[in-house]
């Protein structure tokens, strides 16, 4: 199946800066898809980019398999969601919907239909009449998201849509701009800093820093199995061990760090004494005053601190070489440390991972 | 400190009530006093009557069409240039905007005396025009005329209009042609539908202010007009200071102008306030 | 390269659109700035006549320094300005600081009103003057007369420059200084002086730049022995036309453009 967008080393230099470099990315008819990663790395140019507000200085973008993006913004079957809405302010919510319709001279009637139609879908019935300066900012979000939607584009494009919203109507926007994604089957590319926001809305991430991809996959994919040490240090919770690699017997390899050895699953890599980096992430991790056989990795040592997170508890422990691990303990469960206490703390080997340094 | 403003604006009350707001409530008094040397404190309303003199009506009316087309011509030049100012650079940007304004601040008579010596017969243009093969036989006859009031009008209340134009055009938020064009209006449906109903207040105050000052302007059709064109600045300066004076008429003229101003004011200002919803 | 945004949004309409916005931006440019040049090259002109050109030629800078007509002018010229700017200064900013603590409808009410010298049409505030000065005040017109006139739309000027000065003024600043413990004579010679004089020097010289040029109100409320070089130029542009007046416009023009320069130059200094 051709791509919705297809982007083959995209690069893009904005003010003496290269602040898109190699970007390759091909994202499926119907997907939503997000482009997460810390501010200013690069995602709101990539949008503007596929929505031809900017033109690449090397590489290809295609939009269902048609390139190369040469064509003007205005002849593109892509709509954008503006970081900040970019509502037209002098036109009643009705107007800014029937906007695009409009310049695609549709039949009025058939107009009138659509508009409605999308409306109700957005749920903003009744406020047609309406001026953008007259709405909250999740009804203006809305609006946007109609405007985008209405004139049934290849893909729509949206650049942090809820930032400018409080946390309580982000989490209610995150579940209603799902659903309506699934029920209009439209591709989505979602531009967002908010690792959780990706984590729950979407069926692939790509993960961008200083301009580049790192890396693609599944939500799952990118948490459980991050590829570099910056993904896996975005992404959630981790901790990091630098260390030497130590070929392992029957499929597991060993990393030294200051005379300790930490023992890493899924083998793959043995060719020998390289530096790496291991992660692990803190819920993988057992803390105990004496931990039961079982677990590869397993150390003394001291806790240091113990911070409250009101469903759970991150317990911070140094270990022999001086490093400190944090671990993510439930509330509730039997025993919790309290900082000094001597502890003994332990992950098996398959919840570790090997990262690549960016 | 903060408790005592009306202490510092004292001074400035009282000297603006006594050298403005008075002058300007004379102005109502002398309308409709008497003829006299140079006023015959007499109450009537003589000086209205001769408003309807045959020798003021076209004057009158002169002055509203030329200062119309002046506004007219101000807006079509200032309004495109005003947007290519605002599209500069930001650091070029403030020079573009300055060599408008510049002229301004130099508003010198001497310039529009430069308009006489290019416009007049004989002068720069025809000069130009006849060394191309361009120049009619009777010349342009461009000095002394209409055109030549309204390229001064324009060439001198310019910057009225760009100054506020070019401000709503700063405001402007220029992503709303972005989202324009990704919505697939080309580039005439997003100015006609996006940038200028967004710029409009600020076209509706530039207007205002070149229609105002064009309207009873006295020196540029009084270097550029010459005496078959008056407009009624001249008839107001004559009544005042040419023999014989009639000052009553005078202040009623500009009474009349003024009145007239005032309900183009109070429209716009009605346009305005309705645009901006 | 970056492609304008014009282009990359509309295509070869957008380049049309930016075709034609730069032709109109060059004829209006060379529109504003011909007599400039016009006015500047002929002064230079060895030839009698206004607009023919006759060799170089600083024959006419010369003359003017002979010429004690001009030269009482330019006294009294300078004089007036110096004397309206002084007063506008003062009284301008003054008000500027009075508005500032006003709250509310008031404020927008008295801003507008200050302002309003600078909207009335200059014909309409030269005739006013003119009647007050003869059938009220019974002033005998002349120098003084025309120092009070200039005033008072210099004086609009001044306060509306210093105004929009002193809009950027965070009043936190004063709070914060009030807090940290100085006088109120502290806070205004320490923290608002030197974040406003840029606003009042502007504005003065905006105001010297105006009264250098002002014409209209002048040739109504001036009397014997009063002539300034704007109402000279006048009755030599109306007598008939001598090469002398190009050298004289051009002077007058750069010192406007010197001033209006500076003015602007100083106003944005250290503004945001
Ligand atoms: N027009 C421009 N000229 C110069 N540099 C630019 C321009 N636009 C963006 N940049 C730079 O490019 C980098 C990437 O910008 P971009 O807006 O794509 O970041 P972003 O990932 O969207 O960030 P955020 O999450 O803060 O919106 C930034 O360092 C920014 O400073
Ligand atoms: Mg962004």
């Amino acid at each position: 199946m051709v791509p919705a967008v297809e982007l083959t080393g995209v690069g893009k230099e904005l003010g003496g800066q290269k602040v898109v470099r190699g970007v390759d990315l091909s994202i499926r008819e119907g997907e939503f898809f997000s482009l997460l990663g810390p501010s200013g790395c690069g995602k709101t140019t990539t949008l503007r980019l596929i929505a031809g507000f900017e033109t690449p200085d090397e590489g290809a973008i295609r939009i269902r398999g048609r390139g190369p993006g040469r064509r003007p913004a205005f002849a593109r079957e892509v709509n954008l969601v503006f970081q900040n809405y970019a509502l037209f302010p002098h036109m009643t919510v009705w107007a800014n919907v029937a906007f695009g319709l409009e310049m695609e001279r549709r039949p009025k009637e058939e107009i009138r239909r659509e508009v409605e139609a999308i409306l109700a879908l957005v749920r903003l019935e009744g406020l047609e009449g309406r001026y953008p300066r007259q709405l909250s900012g999740g009804q203006q979000q809305r609006v946007a998201l109609a405007r985008a939607l209405v004139t049934d584009p290849a893909v729509v494009l949206l650049d942090e849509p809820l930032g400018a919203l409080d946390l309580k109507l982000r989490k209610d926007m995150q579940i209603e701009l799902k659903a309506l994604q699934r029920r209009t089957g439209v591709t989505f590319i979602y531009v967002t800093h908010d690792q959780e926001e990706a984590l729950a809305m979407s069926d692939r991430i790509a993960v961008m820093h200083e301009g580049r991809v790192l890396q693609v996959g599944t939500p799952e994919e990118i948490y459980e199995r991050p590829q570099t040490r910056f993904v896996a240090h975005f992404i959630g919770e981790t901790n990091l061990l630098e260390g030497r690699l130590r070929p392992g017997g029957n499929g597991v390899v060993e990393v030294e760090s200051d005379g300790l050895a930490f023992a890493v699953g899924g083998g793959g890599r043995s060719s020998g004494d390289e530096q790496v980096i291991l992660t692990v992430r803190p819920e993988h991790l057992v803390v105990g005053r004496r931990l039961n056989g079982g677990l590869e990795n397993r150390f003394a040592g001291e806790v240091v601190a113990s911070a409250y997170h009101g469903s759970e508890r991150m317990v911070h422990v140094r270990i022999g070489n001086g490093v400190v691990l944090r671990s993510r303990v439930p509330n509730g469960s039997a025993e919790l440390p309290d900082p000094g206490d001597a502890v003994e703390v332990g992950w098996p080997a398959a919840a570790a991972r090997l990262v690549s340094p960016d | 400190m903060r408790s005592r403003p009306w202490l510092l604006l004292l001074p400035g009350l009282l000297w603006l009530g006594a050298f403005f707001l008075l002058p300007l409530a004379i102005i109502a008094v002398v309308a409709v006093a008497d003829r006299g040397a140079p006023v015959a404190w007499g109450f009537g309303w003589s000086a209205f009557g001769r408003l309807w003199d045959p020798l003021v009506v076209p004057v009158l009316w002169r002055s509203a069409w030329i200062a119309a087309a002046a506004t007219l011509g101000c807006l079509a030049i200032g309004y495109p240039l005003s947007y290519f100012i605002v599209r500069r650079p930001k650091r070029s940007r403030r020079l573009w905007y300055f060599l408008v304004l510049i002229p301004l601040a130099a508003n010198s008579l001497v310039l529009l005396y430069a308009w006489t010596t290019i416009l007049r017969p004989a002068g720069l243009l025809e000069n130009l025009a006849g060394r191309l093969g361009l120049l009619p036989e009777a010349g342009f006859g461009l000095l002394w005329s209409p055109p030549a009031i309204i390229i001064g009008l324009v060439y001198w209340y310019l910057p009225f209009m760009v100054y506020p134009v070019y401000a709503s055009m700063e405001r402007f938020d220029f992503r709303l042609l972005e989202a324009a064009a990704d919505l697939g209006a080309g580039v005439r449906t997003s100015v006609v539908r996006v940038l200028w109903p967004q710029t409009l207040p600020g076209v509706v105050t530039g207007c205002l202010l070149v229609y105002m000052q064009t309207f009873c302007s006295f020196v540029v059709p009084d270097l550029l007009g010459g005496a078959k064109t008056l407009m009624v600045g001249n008839l107001i300066q004559q009544r005042f200071l040419s023999l014989p004076q009639d000052w009553p008429l005078g202040a009623a003229l500009a009474l009349a102008v003024v009145a007239a101003l005032a309900v183009v004011v109070w429209i716009s200002m009605r346009v305005q306030s309705r645009l901006e919803g | 390269m970056n492609a304008p945004a014009e282009d990359r949004l509309f295509g070869w309409k957008g380049r049309g659109l930016r075709l034609g916005l730069g032709v109109n931006a060059a004829l209006v440019y060379g529109f504003l700035y011909l007599p400039v040049v016009v006015l500047m090259v002929f002064s230079f002109s060895g030839s009698r006549y206004a607009t023919v050109w006759g060799g170089f030629s600083v024959q006419w800078y010369v003359r003017l320094l002979d010429n004690q007509v001009l030269l009482s002018a330019l006294r009294t010229t300078l004089v007036l300005a110096v004397c309206a700017t002084l007063l506008a200064t003062v009284l301008g900013t003054m008000a500027a600081f009075g508005l500032r603590r006003l709250r509310g409808r008031l404020r927008g009410l008295l801003e507008t009103w200050f302002f309003l010298p600078v909207l009335v049409p200059d014909l309409v505030l030269a005739i006013a003057l003119l009647m007050f000065f003869v059938l009220v005040a019974q002033l005998q017109l002349g120098l003084g007369t025309l120092i009070i006139a200039h005033s008072v739309f210099c004086t609009a000027y001044v306060a509306a420059v210093v105004g929009a000065r002193l809009k950027g003024f965070d009043d936190r600043l004063e709070e914060a200084a009030l807090d940290l413990g100085a006088t109120r004579w502290q806070v205004f010679t320490r923290i608002k002086l030197p974040l406003v004089w840029p606003g009042i020097l502007g504005g003065a010289l905006l105001s010297l730049a105006l009264s250098l040029d002002e014409f209209v109100i002048s040739f109504f409320v001036t009397g014997p022995g009063a002539t300034t070089l704007p109402i000279e130029i006048y009755s030599m542009v109306k007598r008939g036309v001598t090469p002398e007046i190009n050298a004289l416009a051009t002077l007058m023009l750069l010192a406007s453009i010197v001033l209006a320069t500076l003015s602007i130059l100083i106003q944005s200094k250290n503004s945001s």
